[in-house]
């Protein structure tokens, strides 16, 4: 038996599996090629993030939830749209897993070549990843690089593009 | 499992994904936007990085020389490829590894794109000499 099927061996065993246990299968399956069966995980692991988000579940250092009876409700097989869809509604929300979740589900979908979903995951990503820094902060890295991005355009002679930044 | 939650670690979360979108524009077929992701990705990784040298920053400019390459700017992507190569012999053994013969390979192939497109089978002969004493000794 190799790490990854001691691992998923390990999980499917737990008493109770978290987000990060999902996501952890998830990750498993990615390495196998089982694509199907780590869009599942992901999707399962980011459902849990969304039920303790809706519940305000407080997580701990690790990324487990730090009540667990609140976290281990059945998870019915939820459209993969409909999950997406409700993660459009939220807002304000500073789970840095759910971010982690999404980032994982993109590239899922980049290897399915599902492209057009890829580059919405990986939006949203970007998007809760600049929320959670913290506005200053998210400017003050992204206004480094976009300054720098101006400075390539001014120096490939692309004023017009350089001025946009 | 997971990163800390630090500020460094979401602003290297934030430069995975700039690079990832890259990658999903580029087969998309959408190269300049691709090109816009990349380069915002590597010159966030670039600040990251201690000393300007990483292998995210190496993989993220052999994606842009790629995407260069099928934009048909051989030049560019001729660019990048070098820098992305003296990063990969940095961090490889004694200047050898899958991801230098990667690069050279794809360094290989732009300067078959560039004979094909080019007048002047002298320069070409020029781009190619360099392009074996770096194959061969890691200079150019």
């Amino acid at each position: 038996m190799d790490d990854n099927e001691k691992a998923k061996d390990i999980i499917s065993t737990k008493e109770t599996q978290t987000s990060l246990d999902y996501q952890t299968l998830g990750m498993i399956y990615q390495n196998q090629k089982l694509l199907a069966e780590a869009l599942k995980s992901y999707l399962h692991a980011l459902q849990l993030d969304l039920n303790s988000i809706d519940k305000e579940i407080l997580f701990d250092y690790y990324g487990n939830p730090l009540h667990v009876s609140e976290h281990t409700e059945a998870i019915v097989d939820v459209a993969e749209m409909e999950l997406l869809e409700r993660l459009s509604t939220m807002s304000n929300n500073k789970s840095y897993y759910l971010f982690e979740n999404i980032y994982h589900i993109a590239s899922v979908y980049h290897q399915q070549e599902k492209y057009n979903l890829a580059e919405d995951c990986y939006k949203r990503c970007l998007l809760g990843y600049k929320d959670l820094c913290g506005d200053d902060a998210v400017n003050n890295e992204l206004g480094y690089v976009l300054d720098r991005q101006g400075a390539n355009y001014e120096a490939m002679g692309q004023y017009s593009d350089s001025e946009e930044y | 499992m997971h990163r800390e939650l630090s500020q460094s670690g979401v602003s290297e979360q934030i430069a995975g994904v700039l690079k990832n979108l890259g990658d999903n524009y580029s087969a998309m077929g959408q190269y300049s936007d691709a090109e816009v992701y990349y380069k915002q990705s590597s010159a966030m990784y670039r600040k990251l990085s201690q000393n300007g040298v990483s292998e995210d920053i190496a993989c993220t400019l052999h994606n842009l020389a790629y995407n260069y390459g099928v934009m048909g700017q051989y030049s560019d992507a001729e660019e990048y490829y070098k820098q992305s190569l003296a990063m990969c012999r940095v961090f490889s053994q004694s200047g050898v590894s899958e991801d230098v013969a990667h690069v050279l390979n794809n360094l290989g192939f732009i300067y078959i794109a560039m004979f094909q497109y080019s007048d002047s089978e002298v320069n070409f002969r020029h781009e190619l000499s360099m392009f074996i004493d770096l194959s061969l000794f890691g200079v150019s």
